[in-house]
């Protein structure tokens, strides 16, 4: 993501320096937040507010790996799932326990089930923890998941599998606890405003000799609150891979090429854009 | 158009310093000095283009910066990008491939 505010900053100063007609006729909003990689709580709030206040938005996370702008995200949830069981020692009294790590696991292999590549909706537990001890039946195990989903009727089938999962006992003597929610609301496909941004990308990559392609991804970004207020546009930023690994890099040529997309997109918008009539 | 392009052009090389200077000054999420010294670098160039700029301030994690030009006409575009990277204290940057690619952890980061 640093490379898509560099990209910004330095398409935003070409305008400034040249001192362009889109820059003194356009009003400019930017919010860089300080915690997405937490799912923005904190900041989610003043990127609506910031998003109803404009006719548009652009979010400049990276470039698809193929250079592909981004058109839709599915929509992603983290849940927790605490099962509480017995205590008891595995050799003298196995009977009086109620494992949790053994109920745990029969959810689990249920939760995993519910994934359904064709519709695009994915379940997964990422995280478990239980137990203390081989020889202790274990008292408590926990299991974190994670939901994607391309809408919002898909997620809530969804979760409603998940809670009946976890509503269901499998070894007596225990309890569930299930809880989240959808974090990053769905992007879904197919929306006008995101389809008009992409024309204008696409002239922007015609007077550059850049062919402009758009995916949808199941990663989520903040493009996910914004695009439900204003057309979204994602994947502004310049090309790389392998991101949130150690080998994580950057395309360092497409630096200049993002930069000098921003820079044409952003005169382009301020021209051709029309400000839709009628309520949002 | 072509005189935006060609400023563009002439800060090249500058522009890729630039990246490596926020890339080498780490700002995991969770590093609030960290993210916010990276925030102070972000405040500076956007106050040198002529954006008044607000600093959002929470008692989780570093502030987000929020910017604002105004324009003479009706529209305005926001532009949306977070700086807290996933990887906390990440080794420096180092050149591979020929240069043509940079390890950047954090550079496009970003996907949640």
């Amino acid at each position: 993501m640093k490379g898509g505010l560099t990209a910004l900053l330095y398409a935003l100063r070409a305008h400034h320096e040249a001192r362009t007609r889109t820059w003194d006729e356009t009003s400019l909003s930017v919010v860089f937040n300080a915690d997405e990689e937490r799912l923005s709580p904190t900041s989610r709030e003043v990127i609506g507010a910031e998003a109803r206040r404009a006719h548009s938005v652009g979010i400049l996370e990276p470039a698809r790996p193929g250079g592909e702008y981004v058109m839709a995200r599915k929509g992603a949830g983290t849940f927790q799932l605490e099962v509480t069981g017995k205590a008891a020692h595995a050799g003298l009294q196995p009977e009086l326990g109620a494992s949790a790590i053994w109920d745990l696991a029969q959810k689990v292999a249920a939760l995993h089930a519910l994934t359904d590549f064709d519709k695009g909706t994915t379940v997964n537990v990422g995280t478990v923890r239980g137990g203390e001890r081989p020889n202790v039946v274990a008292d408590r195990a926990v299991a974190e998941i994670d939901l994607r989903a391309w809408s919002r009727p898909e997620a809530e089938a969804a979760i409603a599998a998940m809670q009946k999962i976890c509503a269901q006992p499998h070894v007596a003597g225990t309890t569930a606890r299930f809880s989240g929610e959808v974090s990053f609301p769905p992007w879904p496909p197919g929306l006008p405003g995101t389809e008009r941004l992409l024309e204008i990308m696409r002239a922007a990559g015609r007077d550059l000799g850049v062919d402009v392609r758009a995916i949808k991804t199941g990663g989520g970004s903040d493009g996910n609150h914004t695009s439900a207020i204003a057309p979204t546009l994602d994947g502004m930023g310049p090309r790389g891979n392998r991101a949130h690994s150690a080998e994580e890099f950057i395309e360092v040529a497409t630096l200049l090429e993002r930069t000098k997309m921003l820079a044409l997109f952003l005169d382009r918008w301020a021209t051709e854009f029309e400000i839709p009539s009628g309520p949002r | 158009m072509r005189d935006l392009l060609d400023r563009l052009d002439g800060w090249r090389d500058e522009q890729i310093e630039f990246l490596a200077r926020l890339v080498n000054h780490d700002s995991g999420t969770d590093d609030v000095i960290d993210v916010n010294r990276v925030g102070a670098i972000l405040v500076e160039r956007l106050e040198r283009l002529g954006f008044n700029v607000r600093r959002v301030v929470n008692d989780r994690f570093g502030d987000h910066l929020v910017g604002d030009k105004p324009g003479a006409g009706p529209k305005r575009f926001l532009f949306v990008g977070h700086y807290d990277t996933v990887s906390p204290r990440a080794p420096p940057s180092s050149a591979r491939s020929g240069s043509t690619r940079r390890a950047v952890p954090g550079a496009r980061a970003c996907t949640t």
